[in-house]
């Protein structure tokens, strides 16, 4: 097997001439792979948190790299390619290899407890998208179990967004691809989807409830989306994509304009 | 270089660092002046001096049209003289992923009405920068580069009258439905530039080019701001119609 692998050096300061791997495009056989790095800078090492996030920016753009000549163009700047190293012959996997042996790791994880910044919450997340989307007036928020007749305080996790309109409402929940904790994201809808569904059934809503994923970020997470969600959702919806996005903000707008109120109760 | 008054700042002392490591003509390098501002540098040397005036008459407009573009300066002399964009500090290209999280998505808006000004065809991904403020999940969209402007070479600006740019290389996914209000109201804004304002321009522009057909260029811009609005109109369609 021949293998050869290029390390990814995130440029914080062009001028200070720093450079931190981040990851490498390892070449096996002609085919690409990508090694990411165990550990990464923390908000401080990175020079401050635009730095950092303009790093995880990086690093989520390099899940399209094609060639392993050059980074895709997206990552603009300050990424650059270090030169072809040759992976030492005997290597049954070099991406892991490249990883294990090259790539920056810390034994001990608590070493980097406390680096990574929290981010904004996935509920407020989509909630900005909605509102940059020009419907925040109409969507609502934390939809709760109270108000259901039969059913106790909490039953379910809260539904992130609805919109109530004369014969339907929306139960909407934001899917943040780009979010490290992904799949457990799903799995938290999924089963907060189901635990609706449910409760529906044993106290009949007065509106047709819809359950809806709205999904933004890298086409490998709507798939996945589409996987985990398949029975929970109505609908999973790929915002990136203009057209579906353009039918979803209308399909809100049109169930908003035919009022529905805030209030748990409109369920009932 | 003090008879009119200029909005282009000069500066002196200059120091090179690194190439910027993006793959383009015109070979930008790091700089930095006296004051410690970190600059993008483009020497004439590798643009000749038609991107040079694009460059900086679309600064002058891009600025006056509140397109969000970083500061630009002029520096050194002879095969030294660059055209100096300030850098934006940890940014990444566009990429249509981004957009929900484009806090100024609008202006992008004002970006398009300038492109259409100046005919500019070169509004590709590496020529918006998006730059977390202060995260990845709120972003602020900078427009760079009006080097590759048609407006840099006077005759064909001139000969090209009312034609739309090209959007083969226009960066994708751009929002037009967010944008859409934001450029037609620029536009009518671009229609306000008084003759005065105009001739200013062109000519401070033109003065660091070293172009003489200053009269060719002011007459073909002034006719283009004031068919900014039904340019703009045709512009956002065919973006709106691309595949």
């Amino acid at each position: 097997m021949s293998a050869r692998f290029r390390i990814v050096h995130f440029v914080p300061d062009p001028f200070a001439g720093s450079r931190i791997a981040i990851a490498a495009i390892v070449n096996v056989n002609g085919r690409w792979e990508l090694a990411r790095a165990r550990s990464l800078p923390g908000v401080a090492c990175a020079g401050g948190l635009r730095a950092y996030s303009t790093m995880q920016m990086i690093l989520e753009r390099l899940s399209a790299t094609e060639r392993f000549d050059r980074l895709p163009f997206s990552i603009g700047p300050q990424a650059v390619l270090g030169e072809e190293i040759e992976v030492p012959t005997g290597v049954s996997d070099p991406a892991a290899w490249v990883e294990a042996m090259v790539l920056p790791r810390l034994d001990d994880p608590d070493d980097q407890k406390d680096t990574k910044p929290r981010g904004p919450h996935r509920e407020t997340l989509g909630y900005q998208v909605l509102q940059h989307y020009g419907v925040g007036e109409i969507v609502h928020r934390h939809l709760k179990t109270e108000g259901i007749p039969g059913v106790a305080a909490k039953a379910a996790n809260d539904i992130s967004h609805y919109v109530s309109g004369k014969s339907e409402v929306l139960l909407m929940e934001p899917v943040i691809a780009t979010r490290a904790n992904l799949s457990q994201d799903l799995t938290s809808i999924s089963e907060t989807f189901l635990a609706w569904r449910k409760l529906l059934e044993l106290s009949p809503a007065k509106r047709h409830p819809r359950f809806i994923a709205y999904v933004m970020g890298p086409v490998a997470g709507f798939t996945e989306a589409q996987s985990v969600l398949r029975t929970a959702a109505d609908m999973i919806v790929d915002i990136d994509n203009r057209s579906e996005r353009t039918r979803f903000i209308e399909e809100i707008r049109r169930i908003g304009s035919t009022g529905g109120g805030s209030q748990t109760s409109f369920l009932h | 270089m003090d008879l009119i008054v200029g909005q282009i700042e000069r500066v002196e002392g200059l120091v090179d660092f690194e190439r910027v490591p993006v793959m383009t003509a015109s070979e930008p390098t790091y700089a930095m002046d006296s004051s410690g501002r970190k600059w993008i540098r483009k020497s004439v040397l590798h643009t000749v001096h038609e991107p040079l005036l694009a460059e900086a008459l679309g600064w002058l407009l891009a600025r006056a049209l509140g397109v969000r573009t970083p500061d630009g300066a002029i520096g050194g002399e002879g095969d030294g003289l660059s055209w100096l964009s300030l850098r934006v500090d940890g940014v990444t290209h566009w990429h249509p992923s981004s957009i929900h999280f484009i806090k100024n998505a609008k202006e992008l808006g004002r970006m398009l009405v300038l492109d259409v000004v100046i005919l500019n065809e070169d509004r590709h991904e590496g020529n918006i920068l998006l730059q977390p403020n202060p995260d990845q999940y709120n972003l602020v969209a900078w427009a760079i580069d009006t080097g590759g402007a048609l407006i840099g070479f006077p005759e064909s600006f001139a000969q090209a009258g009312m034609a739309l740019p090209s959007i083969a290389k226009l960066a994708r996914g751009i929002p037009v439905e967010l944008v859409a209000d934001e450029a037609r109201a620029t536009a009518l804004q671009a229609t306000t530039f008084s003759p005065y304002l105009l001739r200013r321009f062109v000519e401070e522009a033109c003065q660091i080019a070293g172009e003489p057909k200053d009269g060719i260029l002011l007459e073909a811009l002034s006719a283009r701001m004031k068919g900014a609005p039904d340019l703009t109109e045709k512009y956002l369609q065919s973006i709106e119609q691309r595949p």
